[in-house]
């Protein structure tokens, strides 16, 4: 992490160049106004040494990246000593946050963070946490946006918009240029508050080996094989076709056993974000819409107006739907078909690592947080002039997907205070979240862990430069795709008691112990009675209400979700990558 | 205690008896287990006492439930509650690597966890968790938890050098005889276990992870039993029964401590 951090970007940042003038000024600068001085103690570093050292690249100039420490510097003055305590998941941008920026920031203001990192469904048990016993647990969390319909519903997280212009407002840096992030959409809620601010967000897309769809000798037995070129996918069918292809038909490249599809089974809760975050969403199960379908989105859940009414089929919803059945059949069948027997039971974690193997030929959603982690030098997906052999693309669409919804997932985790905070912990949370997003920080902390959330840094020459190296990633960010590839939305009214319930009950016919259609009536059970639970606590307009149930054959009538059966299967389709991107 | 394995290393065991309509397994008790770590469990003359198992009594109480409690060492004590239809163990530390073993009473405790360095060492003090990786020399710090704890496998998953004992008070020895280079423990629970040794530890070297305690219950527990237990919980920190139970123990303990 801080060793990996450093090592990168002493190979491409000139000392030199910031050696000669220029930091001799910036230090000058900070003593001048008794920052320096003020922030200097045993064993810590100045303000212009990290600019020199630790900042670079930027797309501030250098008198803008030392106004905008100064700032922090003096903004932070009355919390000096102060020890706060943040939480983030485990990826590779909040180790560094954790490991570099804490110990900067610490530096620059005299306030010590402790960014503990811990896995994602800790962060949300804490929060949960902290809700229950209103003990203030942490003094801020780097929460999935994914939350966001329980934040503007629940009342606990504080009103970031309504913060910034009043008690925190002295602590709000002028130049946090909130039009530069790319994901507010999804940190708002339907209320038009803003109660998250991202701090970093990657997203899930297909992930193929390049160099494998290049060669003459696939691409032909491939052709002879299935009638049609060996592409990007565009529709589950072809990337059927390509999974059943490499793990049944070639079996072997180079003397390596190679599988055609990636995945992971093991009953945890990971498992539950793996099915949430896209398989119903690109089998297309529910209705039309961004950032999320409405009236019925991608967990099944049907609002009226906002209002959650149910998530059966009997209720509106479409958690059992056929689509959804469809969505976790083939996720089902495809890990046992053509996963490495090993996939079952892995984790989220466990099978990021495992591409780098370089016996993976394809994925259909793969998360791009692990990209800094599959670029690394000398792995078996990577070329020995730095370029990777692999490539991202949009993900191939399920029998149901429809032109105007979704096209994936985002992850956007987001800087959430909690009410339960005392003020002074929560507006010195909120200058070290300030800090870590700040344009001083961004564009370096950008390249570390490659989640954007700045459209300066996407726009920057520094990751232009990048692109080569990235597998699409730049390509990606730098498209509308950032906007078509969205979070979980506001339908579901409390994601931490509802998120259980996803790999509980698809854990169960991932083993076998239920058939899909069972597990799927079993969830959408759990759901109707979670979300009739909820409205005898929740308050409001937006609180759930459950409906009346009617017979599925009403429901499977109506336009939209929930959709009735299709039983033809769809021909396979696969684009040239050149072509397969331009959906971004 | 029918159906449990009879454990040579048994502590303690009591039994509390409460008129309740509402019991797992068919009019059985809830077997409860823990593990010594002071000041939260603790044994006194063979009774188990502390914070945590006043919390208990009294949430098991708001929710009108039998038990039965008993003190084994704490790996043992969440075997026996892996394993056991009828058993909860308490106060274990909650993660994602477990949420999928138990049914979660959560939570029972807020634990912050720090590094305690040789009282006679100059205090170091760590800005973050990669500053307790490495010693003085250079050498990768051993760092000593115990079994059975989150915090332990949460380090060795970072790439610590982490030697378990099999109770948290043996560290305070190893800490001693400095066969570990630092001691990673619940802070409360440190600076119980040195000062019931006379020894004063100086402050953490930095306070670095928090866990939420909670109650595993087996998997197979009757929803309605769980239910109880939740809505106790939640009564219990709404209504400040914890924040009272804390102060009285809190006042109890300021007298007893050497």
């Amino acid at each position: 992490m801080v060793t990996r951090a450093q090592a990168e970007k002493g190979s491409r940042f000139d000392r030199a160049r910031f050696a000669s003038g220029l930091w001799a000024c910036v230090f000058v600068l900070l003593a001048a106004t008794g920052h320096a001085d003020e922030t200097a103690h045993a064993g810590h570093k100045s303000a212009a040494w990290w600019l020199e050292n630790e900042f670079q690249p930027s797309t501030l100039s250098a008198d803008e990246q030392l106004a905008e420490l100064q700032w922090f510097t003096a903004a932070a003055k009355p919390f000096r000593g102060l020890q706060i305590r943040v939480v983030s998941e485990r990826i590779d941008t909040h180790w560094y946050e954790a490991s570099v920026l804490a110990r900067a920031f610490h530096d620059i203001t005299g306030i010590q963070v402790v960014h503990e990192v811990t896995g994602e469904d800790d962060v949300i048990k804490k929060l949960q946490s902290q809700v229950i016993s209103g003990v203030n647990i942490y003094d801020a969390y780097v929460n999935d946006s994914d939350l966001i319909g329980y934040h503007f519903r629940s009342g606990e997280a504080i009103k970031l918009d309504e913060f910034m212009r009043e008690d925190g407002a002295e602590v709000t840096l002028p130049t946090l240029d909130l039009n530069d992030f790319i994901g507010l959409a999804f940190t708002t809620g339907p209320d038009g508050h803003l109660y998250q601010l991202p701090d970093q967000q990657f997203a899930n897309l297909y992930w193929y080996r390049a160099d494998w769809f290049a060669r003459p000798d696939l691409r032909q037995q491939f052709r002879d094989r299935y009638g049609y070129e060996l592409d990007v996918p565009q529709n589950w069918a072809a990337y059927e076709d390509i999974a059943e292809f490499f793990s049944v038909h070639v079996k072997e490249i180079d003397g390596q056993r190679v599988w055609g599809h990636m995945d992971y089974g093991k009953a945890d809760p990971s498992l539950g974000w793996r099915i949430s975050d896209a398989w119903l969403s690109l089998a297309g199960s529910g209705d039309k819409g961004l950032p999320n379908g409405l009236p019925v989105d991608e967990w099944g859940i049907r609002v009226e107006n906002c209002r959650p009414v149910g998530a059966s089929v009997a209720r509106g919803g479409a958690l059992d739907s056929p689509a959804a059945i469809y969505a976790v059949s083939k996720y089902v069948d495809w890990l046992n078909q053509y996963a490495p027997p090993e996939a079952l039971t892995m984790n989220f974690t466990e099978a990021g690592s495992w591409l780098k193997k370089g016996n993976i030929a394809q994925q259909i959603w793969w998360y791009t947080a692990f990209t800094a982690a599959l670029t690394e030098p000398g792995t078996a997906v990577m070329y020995e002039d730095g370029r990777p052999r692999w490539r991202m693309a949009p993900s191939p669409k399920g029998a149901y997907w429809e032109e105007g919804m979704k096209l994936g997932y985002q992850d956007a985790g987001s800087w959430t205070f909690l009410k339960s905070t005392p003020l002074d912990r929560t507006k010195a949370a909120w200058l070290y979240a300030q800090f870590v997003v700040s344009k001083t920080v961004s564009l370096r902390k950008t390249m570390v862990g490659l989640t954007p959330v700045r459209r300066s840094d996407i726009e920057s020459d520094e990751f232009a430069r990048r692109a080569p190296y990235l597998g699409g990633l730049v390509e990606f960010y730098r498209s509308r795709g950032r906007e078509l590839w969205t979070p979980t939305g506001t339908n579901v009214p409390d994601y931490i008691r509802l998120s259980n319930y996803w790999w509980q009950w698809v854990g169960r016919a991932t083993t076998g112990e239920l058939s899909v259609t069972s597990a799927m009536q079993g969830m959408a059970s759990s759901f109707d009675a979670t979300l009739w639970q909820l409205g005898k606590t929740m308050s409001g307009d937006c609180a759930p209400r459950l409906a009346s149930p009617r017979p599925a054959s009403y429901w499977l009538a109506q336009p939209g979700a929930p959709k009735p059966a299709l039983t033809e299967r769809t021909q396979g389709r696969t684009l040239p990558y050149e072509e397969a991107i331009r959906a971004w | 205690m029918p159906g449990k394995p009879r454990f040579k290393c048994l502590l303690a065991g009591v039994m509390l008896l409460l008129g309740s309509p509402l019991q797992a397994d068919d009019g059985h008790t809830i077997d409860l287990v823990s593990f010594e770590e002071p000041p939260y469990v603790m044994l006194s003359n063979g009774v188990p006492k502390g914070l945590v198992v006043d919390y208990v009594a009294a949430l098991m109480a708001r929710a009108g439930l039998r038990y039965r409690l008993d003190i084994l060492p704490a790996k043992r004590a969440l075997l026996y509650a892996l394993s056991q239809k009828n058993a909860c163990v308490f106060p274990i530390e909650r993660s994602q690597e477990r949420e999928v073993d138990f049914h979660w009473i959560s939570p029972i405790l807020i634990s912050r966890h720090g590094f305690f360095q040789h009282p006679n060492d100059k205090p170091v003090r760590m800005h973050v968790l990669e500053d307790a990786k490495k010693r003085d020399n250079a050498s990768t710090a051993r760092i000593g938890s115990y079994l059975g704890s989150g915090i332990g496998a949460y380090l060795e998953s970072l790439d610590f050098e982490v030697d378990y004992a099999a109770a948290n008070d043996a560290n305070i020895h190893k800490l001693m005889a400095r066969r570990i280079d630092l001691w990673a423990s619940d802070d409360v629970s440190a600076r119980y276990i040195a000062a019931n040794h006379a020894i004063e530890l100086t402050a953490p070297s930095l306070v670095f992870f928090t866990t939420v305690r909670a109650m595993g219950c087996h998997a197979s527990m009757p929803p309605e039993v769980i239910e109880a237990l939740h809505d106790a919980l939640q009564s219990m920190h709404r209504d400040g029964s914890f924040k009272r139970i804390e102060e009285a123990f809190t006042l109890a303990l300021d007298q007893e401590m050497p």
